[in-house]
C-alpha cells in the first residue's frame, strides 16, 4: 500500500520526466523494468497476484510515478486481496488517471509551447480573425495522448468497476468519453470498451447509444459485409471497376499503402518531390490532375479492426454477441418483429454452443409480444441448469414477469420471492470475483417485488421494496411516481396519519341526535373536513427511527416534484438529441469553418457519423464509397425510429398521471394555488387522454372554488354540460380501454390477457364513465348552490342522486340543497334512506 | 337551528382519486444474463515505444523540409504495420499546414489514415484556411481519389481558390494559379467529386473573369455540357 500512496507526492512529476526523458544511463534500468514487466504480466495471467505484486514493486522502485505501474500495482493487489473492496480500487484507479492525465497536460504544454514559433500562415486577410479564433479551439480540444499518457486501460478498468457495482449512469458517462475518441485506442481495449458499452448502455435504455456502438463494431469489424450480400456484392463490383482504370494509370501513388509502398516510391521520384523547381513540380501536378479522372481507386477499409486467423472463433462469438445485443435493442425500441428476425440470425449461429442466453431472450421476445404460455415454454428450458444460482434467480424473476402480466399477481409474488432468495445465496457464497457484485440483482428484483406489492393494495411493503431499488432507479420520473401512488394508495386506505375515517365508498356519515321529541335535531358531520389532510407530529420526516418509511402526502408531493423534474431533465436533453441527430446526417458533408462552433455535437455523435456517411447518398446523387453494413444498418436505424415516438408518449402518460397526482396531494394539503397550476398544466399537455382532461378540470375548479373564483370553476365545468343541462360523460369506456392498449405497445396476440385483470387490481382504476358523470352531477350542484342558484343546484342533485344513489357525497349534497330550500322533511327522509348514515347520541354534537 | 345546520354542512364536492398508471411495457425488469467483464492489466506498462518513436522523429523532421524517398518509405510502412500509430505519431492539426507544405504525400497519408479520428474536421478546417498552394491542392486532390471528403470542405476549399486567383497581384503567377484551379475543378467535375450546381454561380464567374485563358475555356465548355 505505501508503494501506492507514495506517488500521490508533487515531486511524483518530476520523477516521471527524468524516467522517460531521462539520460542515457537509464537504459539499462528501462530494459530491465522491460523484463520484470513481462513477468508481472505472466503472473497476472496465471492469477499468482502475491508474487505478481512483488514484481511490480520492483518495478515501481525503477520507475517511479509510471501511471501504468501504479495502475498494475492497484488491480493486482486488488486481486490479492481477495476482490473484497471495489470502491477502494475505483479511487485508487481514479487517482491513477488524474495523476496520468496531469503529466500528459504538462507535456502538450511543453510541445505547444516548442511549437508556437511554427504556427501556420493564413491566406488572405478576411480569414484572419477566423483563423485566430479557431487555433485556440484546436489548442483547448482535446488532445490524443501519447502512448505513456494514454489512461484508456484504466478509464475502462473503472468503467467496469461502475459497471459491477450497478453505477450505471457513472459508467456510461466514462464509456462515453472513451467511444467518442475510440479510433486511437488499441483495438482489443477499443473492442471490450464497446461491450461493455452495450452493456451499460441497455441497462441504462440509452437506445441511441446502443446502436451507435453496434453500428461501429459492424463497421469495424466488417461483419456486416458478410451478413449483406447485397451490399458487398454491388461494391465489389465498383472496385474491380476501379482496379480496371487504376491499372492505366500506375505511376500514380495509390492511397493504400499497404499494397503500394515501393510504387509510392517511383511514384513520388517521378513527381520530383525532391526537385525545389516549382515549375516542374507544377508541370507534374497538373498531369497528375489531368489524369485523376481515372485514379478513382477507394480502399474499401483504410482503418478497421482486423482479426487475424486465430481470432476467428472468438469472431464468431463476437458475431453471435452482436445479433443478441441487436435483439435486446430492438427489445427496448420494442420492435419485436425485428427481434424476431434477429434472434433467428443468432439461433443459427448458437446452434452448436451454450445457448441460455439465447432462450432467454427468445422468451423475454415472446413475453414481449404477448405470447405468456410459449415465453412460460421457452423459459422453462432454460432453466434445467436447476444447480446454477444465477440462472434460477434469472428464472424466477422473469417468470415472476410473466405471471405479473397474466394477472396472477399471487403467483408472481411468490416467484419473486424465490428469486430473491436465489440472490440471496449467490452472495453468501462469496466467491471472490468482481461478478459477484454485478450478479447481485436484488435491487432490480426488488423493484419488481414493489410494483407488484403495489398493485397487490400492499403499499408499505412496496414502499419498502422502491426504497431499496432506489439506487438503481433514482433517475427514473416513474420510480418517484409510483412512491407518490404508495402514499396515496395508504391515504385510501385510511393507513395515513389522516385523523377521523378514511374518504373512500364506504365511508359513513356521521349524525348526530340532539333534543328530543318535537326539538329533535339532526346534525350532521360535514365531510369537507375530512378532504384535508391533518397535519400529524413530525412529518418532515420521511423515515421514521425504525426504518420503516413514513409514507405522507408531503412525502408523496416531494416524489411527485422529483418525477416532475426528471421527466423535464429528460424532455430538455431530448430536443438536443435530435437536432444533434440532424446534425449527424449533415456532419459529412460540413466540415467548414463554421463548423466551428458545432464542436461539441462533432465530438459527441462523429461515430454515428461516420457510419452514417457510409449509408447516406452525397449531394452529386451517387452512393460513394460503400463501406460495409449499409444495409443492415439501415434496417438498424429504421426500427429503432419507432421509440422516439413511443418513448415521448410513454413520458407523456408518466408526466399526465404525476400530475394529476400533485394535484391531488395539493388540494388534500389545502394548497390551491399549487393544486390550481398543476391542474392547469395537465389541460395544457398535448394528447393528453380524456380521463386526465376531465380530472385536470375538476381538481381545477374545486382549487377555483377554493380561491373564491367560483365563475372560473364554473368555466371548467360547464365544458360539460350541454344547452339542456345535460351533462355529457366526460370519457367513454373506449378511452379507459385505449389507455390500457396504448400501454402496450403492439396490441395484437393480447388476446383476453388484461381483461379481468382490472378486477384484481385494487383502487388503481378509472372511476367508470357514470361514476365520473355523476361526480360531475354532484360538483354542478356544488357550484350552483354556491351561486345562490338553488333550482340548478337541485336539479343537479336530483340527476347525481340517480347517477350514483349509494354515494354518500351525493346524498349530502342533496340533503345540503334541500336544507337551502326548506325542505327539512326530504332531507330526513334522504338521510333514513341512505345506508352509510350511523346516528350517534346527542352530546357527541359540540366536537364536530 | 337550520341556519346553524347550513353553515355547518357545506356544499357537497367529490375530488376523484387519480388512478394508478397501469404496469407500462418495459416496466418490469427482465433478467437476463450479464457479459463478463474482467479487469484489466495494462500491457502498455513498460513497453517498447520505439517504434513510435520512429514515426514521431519522421514527422518533425518533416515538417522542418521535403523527407528522402527512403524515408517516407519507412513512414508508410510503419503506419501500414500499426493501425493506431497514426494517432500517435505527433501530428496535430496547427502542425499539418508545414507538413503540407514540405511533404504533401505524407500529409494524404496521415489525413487518409485519420478518417475516422474525432479531430478530422479539425484538420480539414486548418487545410481549407491555410495558404493556398500547390501542394494544399495536390493533398486534397488526392484525398478525394481515397477517402470521402465532407461536401461543404471541398466546397469551401474551392470558393477559396478562386478567391485566392483574384488575389495575386503577379500577372504571370495568377496565370497559372488559373489554370491550375482549372484543372483542379475539372478533375473535381469529371470525377463527380462535387456537384456543379452546388457552385454554378461561383464558377461560371471565375470563367467569365478569366475567359481569355485556355483552360478556362475549356472548363467553360464542361459546364455548358453538364447543364
Amino acid at each position: 500500500m505505501e508503494a501506492k500512496d507514495s506517488p500521490a507526492s508533487p515531486s511524483a512529476a518530476a520523477a516521471l520526466a527524468g524516467t522517460t526523458d531521462g539520460p542515457a544511463n537509464d537504459e539499462g534500468n528501462l530494459s530491465d523494468a522491460k523484463g520484470l514487466a513481462k513477468e508481472a504480466a505472466f503472473l497476472f495471467q496465471n492469477r499468482r497476484f502475491q508474487e505478481c505484486v512483488e514484481v511490480l514493486s520492483q518495478i515501481f522502485d525503477k520507475k517511479r510515478g509510471d501511471a501504468k505501474v501504479l495502475h498494475n500495482i492497484a488491480v493486482a493487489e486488488y486481486f490479492r486481496d481477495g476482490c473484497t473492496d471495489p470502491r477502494n480500487l475505483l479511487d485508487a484507479l481514479n487517482k491513477v488517471k488524474e495523476q496520468s492525465e496531469e503529466l500528459a497536460h504538462t507535456c502538450v504544454n511543453q510541445t505547444d509551447s516548442e511549437n508556437s514559433c511554427l504556427g501556420y500562415m493564413v491566406s488572405g486577410s478576411k480569414a484572419n480573425s477566423a483563423s485566430i479564433h479557431q487555433s485556440a479551439a484546436i489548442n483547448s480540444s482535446r488532445v490524443v495522448y501519447a502512448q505513456e499518457f494514454d489512461v484508456s486501460v484504466t478509464m475502462l478498468n473503472i468503467a467496469i468497476i461502475l459497471y459491477h457495482i450497478h453505477e450505471y449512469a457513472q459508467s456510461l458517462s466514462v464509456l462515453k468519453k472513451l467511444f467518442q475518441n475510440i479510433e486511437p485506442i488499441e483495438e482489443q481495449i477499443a473492442l471490450r470498451v464497446c461491450l461493455l458499452l452495450l452493456d451499460v448502455a441497455l441497462a441504462c435504455e440509452d437506445i441511441l447509444q446502443v446502436s451507435d456502438v453496434i453500428q461501429y463494431l459492424e463497421k469495424s469489424l466488417g461483419i456486416a459485409r458478410a451478413i449483406g450480400q447485397l451490399d458487398s456484392g454491388s461494391s465489389t463490383q465498383q472496385q474491380s471497376n476501379q482496379v480496371l482504370k487504376f491499372s492505366i494509370t500506375s505511376n500514380v501513388t495509390a492511397p493504400d499503402a499497404s499494397t503500394d509502398s515501393t510504387n509510392g516510391n517511383a511514384s513520388e521520384n517521378a513527381l520530383g518531390r525532391t526537385l525545389p523547381d516549382e515549375s516542374l513540380e507544377y508541370e507534374t501536378l497538373y498531369s497528375t490532375l489531368d489524369t485523376g479522372s481515372e485514379n478513382m481507386e477507394r480502399p474499401i477499409s483504410n482503418d478497421n479492426l482486423m482479426l487475424s486467423p486465430d481470432q476467428e472463433a472468438s469472431a464468431i462469438d463476437l458475431k453471435l454477441n452482436l445479433h443478441l445485443y441487436k435483439v435486446q435493442l430492438l427489445l427496448l425500441a420494442r420492435n419485436p418483429k425485428a427481434a424476431k428476425r434477429e434472434i433467428k440470425l443468432a439461433m443459427n449461429i448458437a446452434r452448436f454452443r451454450d445457448s441460455s442466453t439465447t432462450l432467454l431472450l427468445k422468451s423475454q421476445l415472446e413475453y414481449a409480444r404477448g405470447n405468456h404460455r410459449k415465453a412460460i415454454k421457452l423459459l422453462t428450458t432454460t432453466s434445467n441448469n436447476r444447480s446454477d444460482q444465477g440462472m434460477l434467480c434469472m428464472f424466477n424473476n422473469n417468470m415472476g414477469c410473466i405471471y405479473q402480466q397474466l394477472g396472477k399477481y399471487h403467483i408472481s409474488s411468490l416467484f419473486f420471492s424465490k428469486a430473491l432468495k436465489c440472490n440471496a445465496a449467490i452472495q453468501s457464497e462469496k466467491s471472490l470475483k468482481l461478478s459477484t457484485f454485478s450478479q447481485e440483482k436484488s435491487l432490480f428484483i426488488l423493484y419488481n417485488c414493489g410494483l407488484q406489492y403495489l398493485l397487490c393494495g400492499r403499499p408499505l411493503v412496496a414502499a419498502q421494496c422502491f426504497d431499496k431499488s432506489k439506487p438503481i432507479f433514482y433517475t427514473r420520473p416513474i420510480l418517484w411516481l409510483r412512491f407518490a401512488e404508495c402514499c396515496l394508495s395508504v391515504l385510501e386506505k385510511g393507513l395515513l396519519g389522516k385523523c377521523g375515517s378514511s374518504s373512500s365508498e364506504g365511508e359513513v356519515v356521521k349524525v348526530h341526535v340532539a333534543g328530543s321529541g318535537k326539538w329533535r335535531h339532526l346534525v350532521i358531520d360535514d365531510l369537507s373536513s375530512t378532504n384535508r389532510y391533518r397535519k400529524c407530529s413530525g412529518e418532515d420526516g420521511v423515515v421514521i427511527p425504525d426504518g420503516k418509511l413514513r409514507l405522507t402526502l408531503p412525502f408523496a408531493r416531494r416524489c411527485l416534484l422529483n418525477a416532475l423534474y426528471l421527466l423535464d431533465c429528460t424532455e430538455k436533453s431530448q430536443p438536443t438529441a435530435t437536432l444533434s441527430s440532424q446534425e449527424e446526417s449533415n456532419q459529412p458533408t460540413s466540415a467548414s469553418a463554421k463548423y466551428m462552433s458545432q464542436k461539441n455535437a462533432v465530438t459527441s455523435d462523429s461515430k454515428a457519423s461516420n457510419v452514417a456517411s457510409a449509408s447516406i447518398p452525397t449531394t452529386n446523387g451517387e452512393l460513394r464509397e460503400t463501406k460495409g453494413g449499409t444495409l443492415s444498418n439501415m434496417t438498424l436505424q429504421s426500427s429503432i425510429s419507432l421509440p422516439e415516438e413511443m418513448c415521448r408518449k410513454e413520458r407523456n402518460m408518466i408526466r399526465q398521471a404525476v400530475l394529476a397526482n400533485l394535484a391531488y396531494v395539493e388540494l388534500s394539503l389545502g394548497n390551491p394555488v399549487r393544486a390550481l397550476s398543476a391542474a392547469k398544466e395537465i389541460l395544457q399537455l398535448p394528447d393528453c387522454s380524456k380521463m386526465y382532461i376531465f380530472l385536470g378540470h375538476v381538481y381545477a375548479a374545486e382549487a377555483l372554488c377554493c380561491l373564491n373564483r367560483v365563475r372560473e370553476a364554473v368555466e371548467h365545468l360547464s365544458i360539460y354540460v350541454s344547452e339542456k343541462n345535460e351533462v355529457q360523460l366526460p370519457y367513454s369506456e373506449e378511452d379507459t380501454e385505449k389507455w390500457r392498449i396504448d400501454k402496450s405497445g403492439d396490441a395484437y396476440e393480447y388476446a383476453g390477457t388484461h381483461n379481468g385483470k382490472s378486477a384484481e387490481v385494487q383502487g388503481m382504476i378509472f372511476l367508470k364513465p357514470e361514476a365520473a358523470r355523476g361526480a360531475l352531477y354532484v360538483n354542478l350542484a356544488a357550484l350552483a348552490a354556491i351561486q345562490g342558484n338553488a333550482e340548478q343546484a337541485d336539479m343537479f342533485v336530483n340527476k347525481a342522486l340517480s347517477a350514483l344513489p349509494d354515494n354518500h357525497r351525493a346524498v349530502l349534497g342533496a340533503i345540503y340543497v334541500d336544507l337551502l330550500l326548506r325542505r327539512t322533511h326530504n332531507a330526513v327522509v334522504k338521510l333514513r334512506q341512505c345506508r352509510h348514515v350511523r346516528f350517534f347520541p346527542a352530546h357527541l354534537t359540540s366536537s364536530s | 337551528m337550520q341556519n346553524l345546520s347550513v353553515e355547518g354542512l357545506g356544499p357537497q364536492w367529490i375530488r376523484p382519486a387519480p388512478p394508478m398508471l397501469p404496469v407500462l411495457d418495459g416496466e418490469l425488469i427482465w433478467l437476463n444474463p450479464d457479459s463478463n467483464h474482467e479487469l484489466l492489466w495494462d500491457y502498455g506498462m513498460c513497453a517498447d515505444t520505439s517504434r513510435g518513436a520512429v514515426v514521431r522523429d519522421l514527422i518533425a523532421k518533416a515538417l522542418k523540409g521535403p523527407l528522402a524517398p527512403a524515408q517516407q518509405e519507412q513512414f508508410v510502412l510503419e503506419l501500414a504495420k500499426d493501425v493506431k500509430l497514426v494517432y500517435h505519431c505527433g501530428l496535430t492539426p496547427s502542425k499539418l499546414p508545414d507538413l503540407v507544405e514540405h511533404n504533401p504525400l505524407i500529409a494524404v497519408e496521415v489525413l487518409s489514415k485519420l478518417m475516422n479520428s474525432p479531430e478530422i474536421s479539425e484538420y480539414f478546417i486548418v487545410l481549407v484556411n491555410m495558404e493556398m498552394s500547390l501542394y494544399s491542392m495536390e493533398v486534397v486532390n488526392r484525398l478525394t481519389t481515397t477517402v470521402n471528403l465532407p461536401t461543404e470542405f471541398v466546397h469551401m476549399y474551392i470558393t477559396n481558390c478562386i478567391a485566392s486567383c483574384e488575389n495575386i497581384k503577379d500577372k504571370y503567377m495568377k496565370n497559372r494559379r488559373v489554370r491550375l484551379v482549372c484543372v483542379f475543378l475539372q478533375s473535381f467535375i469529371r470525377n463527380k467529386i462535387i456537384n456543379v450546381r452546388d457552385l454554378f454561380i461561383e464558377v461560371q464567374a471565375f470563367c467569365i473573369e478569366f475567359s481569355r485563358i485556355r483552360e478556362v475555356a475549356g472548363l467553360f465548355r464542361l459546364l455548358k455540357t453538364l447543364e
